[in-house]
C-alpha cells in the first residue's frame, strides 16, 4: 500500500516534468516526494470514466495563456513574449472510486503534451513552439502484503529555447528515459523492511552541441529500514551507480569533446519518518563519491559527506509546510559534477472548500568541476520561486494564475569573457483553467 | 367471599397494568388518535447519523466483511469436496451462490453510494447504505448457514479479525518509505563548451 503510494507520485512527478518544463527539476526531499511543488492538478478517484472492473480512465486538458518576460533565459540580450501553453492528458488505472487502490496488482497508466506557442512579432521568438510529451507507467504486484514487486517507466522530452536568439540556433531539446524495478519486503509485521532498486536513466539531447552529454545510467539500492515505531524507521541506505556516455572510449583518454564515465557511491543513514503525528522529519547523514574515471572527482571531508534534511508539518489537514536542506553532489552535463547546497521551502493551503494556494521557493548554491577553459569551480546560485491559486468550479474543472520566478546568477567567465546565458531573471505568468475529469 | 376476592385481584391487575404505561406526552390528546391541532412525527427513525467519511468507511468494512464470509465459504466448499460428502457440498455451493450474488449486488450499491456522494445526494446516499447494511447481513446469515452445512458451527468462531484505533490526525501515508527517483530534466547551463 506504502508502495503504492509512492508509485502513485510518480505519476504526479511526471506531470510536473513536463508541465514545469523549462524550468530547473530536482529531486529536493525524500519526504516531500521529491519536487518543489505540483503544478499538476490531483485527479479526484470520483471522477473518471469506469471501463470495467479494473479499469478507471481519466482524462482532461489544461490552457495556459501568460506572459514570458525572459524567452531565451539571458539577461543581455531579453525578449518577452506572450505565451499559451495547452497540456491535454490522459490516465488509465485501476484504482477503486474511493481511492484504493486493490489488493494484488495495481497499475497506473499516464500521458501528456505540452504544447507550447510564442505569440511575438518576432520571428525568432515565435519559431520556438515545442511539443513536449511526457508518458508513464507504474505496475505493482502485491502477494500477501510481505513481497511487492514493482516497475515504473517515466519518458519526457523537453524542448525549451536556447541561450541566444537567431533563427538557425538550435532548440534544447532534451529526452530523458528513467526505468525502476524494485523488490519490497516486509516479513512479519514489517517492522524490518528491505528493499532493492534497479534505476536505468538514458540522457538524450537532439541538440547537437549537447550530444556530447548523451548518457545511460545504472543504480542499483538497498535500502534497509527498522520502523521503531508505527511510522517511524531508522535505515541504511547503499547506491552505487555507473554512468557511462555513449561517446565516450573507456579507457582512452578522452578528447576536447568527450566526458568522464562515473561509479557513484552514496551511502548513507537516516530517520524517516513522523515525530509527532503533525510532523514528518527525513535525515539522512553518509558518506558520497564519484569515483570519475578522468579528470577532477569528489573528494575531502565535504565533498566526501552526503547530508539532507527535510521537516515537513502539517498544522490542520488543509496545510502543509515543508522545508529542506541538502548537500551532495550530482552528475553534471558540464564538466564532470557539482556540488549542491541548497534550501527549499513549501506551503500549501486550501483556504476553503473550493480555493487552493500554493507558495514555494528554493535556492541552490551549485559548484561546477572538471569545465574546460573556466576556472574551477565554477560557481552558480539559481533560484526558483513561485505561486499558484486555482479555485475549483467543480470537482473536475479549475480556474487560476500562476507565477513563476527563475534566477541564475554565476561567475562563469570562460577565457575571461562573459557568456550569453550564464545570467538571468525570468518571470512567468499565467491565468488558466482546465478539466480534469 | 370468593367472589369478592376475585374482584380485588382482577381489580389489582388491571391498574397496574395502566398505571405501568408511560404518560402521554404533553401536546397529544390521550386515547391514541391524532390531535386536532399537534403535529404527529411519522417518520421512520432510520436516518443514520454517520458523516459521509464514516459512512464511507462502514461501507468498506461492509464489504471486507462480505469478502472474508467469501473466503470462508469457499473453504469450507473445498473442504466438502475433499470430505467427498455430496450433500454438504451440494449444500455449501447453494450458500456459496447466494452470497456471491449478494456481495455483486454490495458492489453495485457501493459504487452507487460513491456516485451519491460525489453528487452530495443525501437521500440516494442513505438509501445504498442501508442496501448494504441489509445486503452485509444476508451474507453473515448465509456464511452462518454455510458453517451449519458442515457441522462446524460450535468450533468456528470467524475470522481473526484486530481493530486498531489509529489518530485520525496521523497521515494515512507512510512516511517511511523510500521515494522513487525523479529524473533531473533540468536545463542544461550556459557554456562555453559541452564537455
Amino acid at each position: 500500500m506504502t508502495l503504492r503510494i509512492s508509485l502513485g507520485c510518480v505519476a504526479v512527478a511526471a506531470v510536473l516534468l513536463t508541465a514545469r518544463e523549462g524550468q530547473a527539476q530536482q529531486q529536493l526531499g525524500p519526504v516531500s516526494g521529491g519536487v518543489v511543488t505540483s503544478t499538476a492538478k490531483p485527479l479526484s478517484p470520483e471522477n473518471g470514466v469506469r471501463l470495467g472492473d479494473g479499469a478507471l480512465l481519466h482524462a482532461g486538458v489544461g490552457v495556459e495563456a501568460g506572459y514570458d518576460s525572459n524567452v531565451f533565459y539571458n539577461d543581455s540580450d531579453r525578449a518577452a513574449s506572450a505565451v499559451l501553453r495547452v497540456t491535454p492528458f490522459m490516465e488509465l488505472t485501476n484504482t477503486s472510486r474511493n481511492g484504493e487502490v486493490p489488493s494484488g496488482l495495481f497499475y497506473d497508466l499516464r500521458a501528456l503534451v505540452l504544447y507550447r506557442e510564442y505569440f511575438s512579432d518576432q520571428p525568432d521568438v515565435t519559431r520556438l513552439r515545442s511539443f513536449s510529451p511526457t508518458v508513464n507507467a507504474a505496475v505493482e504486484h502485491n502477494s500477501r502484503g510481505s513481497l511487492a514487486v514493482g516497475a515504473t517507466e517515466i519518458y519526457t522530452r523537453a524542448e525549451d529555447a536556447p541561450y541566444t536568439r537567431g533563427t538557425t540556433e538550435q532548440l534544447i531539446i532534451r529526452n530523458n528515459n528513467t526505468a525502476t524495478a524494485q523488490l519490497r519486503w516486509a516479513p512479519g509485521g514489517g517492522r524490518l523492511q528491505g528493499l532493492v532498486r534497479y534505476t536505468n536513466t538514458i540522457d538524450w539531447f537532439e541538440t547537437d552541441y549537447l550530444k556530447p552529454a548523451n548518457a545511460m545510467g545504472h543504480e542499483g539500492m538497498l535500502d534497509l529500514s527498522w520502523r521503531w515505531l508505527p511510522k517511524t524507521a531508522l535505515y541504511l541506505q547503499l547506491r552505487q551507480g555507473y554512468i557511462s556516455y555513449f561517446n565516450s572510449d573507456p579507457g582512452m583518454t578522452l578528447s576536447a569533446t568527450q566526458k568522464s564515465s562515473s561509479y557513484p557511491l552514496r551511502a548513507v543513514v537516516g530517520i524517516r519518518g513522523l515525530v509527532t503525528e503533525k510532523t514528518s522529519v527525513a535525515l539522512a547523514l553518509g558518506y558520497q563519491n564519484g569515483f570519475y574515471s578522468n579528470g577532477v572527482n569528489t573528494g575531502g571531508f565535504l565533498g566526501s559527506t552526503s547530508a539532507a534534511a527535510e521537516v515537513v508539518y502539517l498544522p490542520i489537514l488543509s496545510t502543509r509546510l515543508s522545508l529542506g536542506v541538502r548537500h551532495d553532489f550530482q552528475n553534471s552535463v558540464i564538466g564532470n559534477f557539482y556540488y549542491s547546497d541548497g534550501t527549499y521551502a513549501t506551503a500549501s493551503q486550501q483556504i476553503s472548500d473550493r480555493f487552493v494556494g500554493q507558495l514555494w521557493g528554493s535556492y541552490d548554491y551549485r559548484r561546477y568541476y572538471g569545465l574546460p577553459g573556466a576556472q574551477d569551480p565554477r560557481r552558480d546560485k539559481f533560484t526558483q520561486a513561485g505561486v499558484i491559486l486555482d479555485y475549483y468550479l467543480k470537482t473536475w474543472a479549475y480556474a487560476g494564475v500562476s507565477y513563476t520566478l527563475n534566477v541564475n546568477r554565476s561567475d562563469y567567465m570562460p577565457m575571461g569573457n562573459a557568456l550569453a546565458g550564464v545570467n538571468y531573471t525570468k518571470h512567468q505568468t499565467f491565468a488558466r483553467v482546465g478539466i480534469t475529469y | 367471599m370468593k367472589t369478592l376476592t376475585k374482584l380485588i385481584t382482577g381489580t389489582l391487575l388491571v391498574s397496574s397494568t395502566v398505571f405501568a404505561q408511560p404518560s402521554a406526552p404533553a401536546g397529544t390528546a390521550s386515547g391514541g388518535g391524532a390531535s386536532a391541532g399537534g403535529e404527529v412525527d411519522i417518520s421512520v427513525g432510520q436516518k443514520p447519523t454517520l458523516t459521509v467519511d464514516e459512512m464511507t468507511s462502514q461501507a468498506r468494512q461492509y464489504q471486507q466483511s462480505m469478502t472474508q464470509v467469501l473466503q470462508r465459504v469457499q473453504v469450507l466448499q473445498e473442504t466438502a469436496r475433499k470430505q467427498k460428502d455430496i450433500i454438504k457440498l451440494n449444500c455449501v455451493s447453494d450458500k456459496l451462490v447466494q452470497a456471491k450474488v449478494n456481495a455483486s449486488i454490495a458492489d453495485q450499491a457501493m459504487t452507487a453510494l460513491q456516485e451519491n456522494i460525489a453528487k452530495a445526494d443525501e437521500g440516494g446516499r442513505t438509501h445504498e447504505f442501508t442496501r448494504l447494511t441489509i445486503i452485509n447481513q444476508k451474507v453473515l446469515v448465509l456464511g452462518a448457514e454455510a458453517e451449519n452445512c458442515i457441522g462446524e458451527d460450535l468450533t468456528f468462531v470467524g475470522a481473526t479479525r484486530i481493530d486498531v484505533e489509529v489518530d485520525p490526525n496521523i497521515p494515512n501515508s507512510d512516511p517511511t518509505q523510500p521515494g522513487i527517483p525523479v529524473a533531473a530534466v533540468e536545463r542544461p547551463p550556459a557554456a562555453s563548451t559541452y564537455r
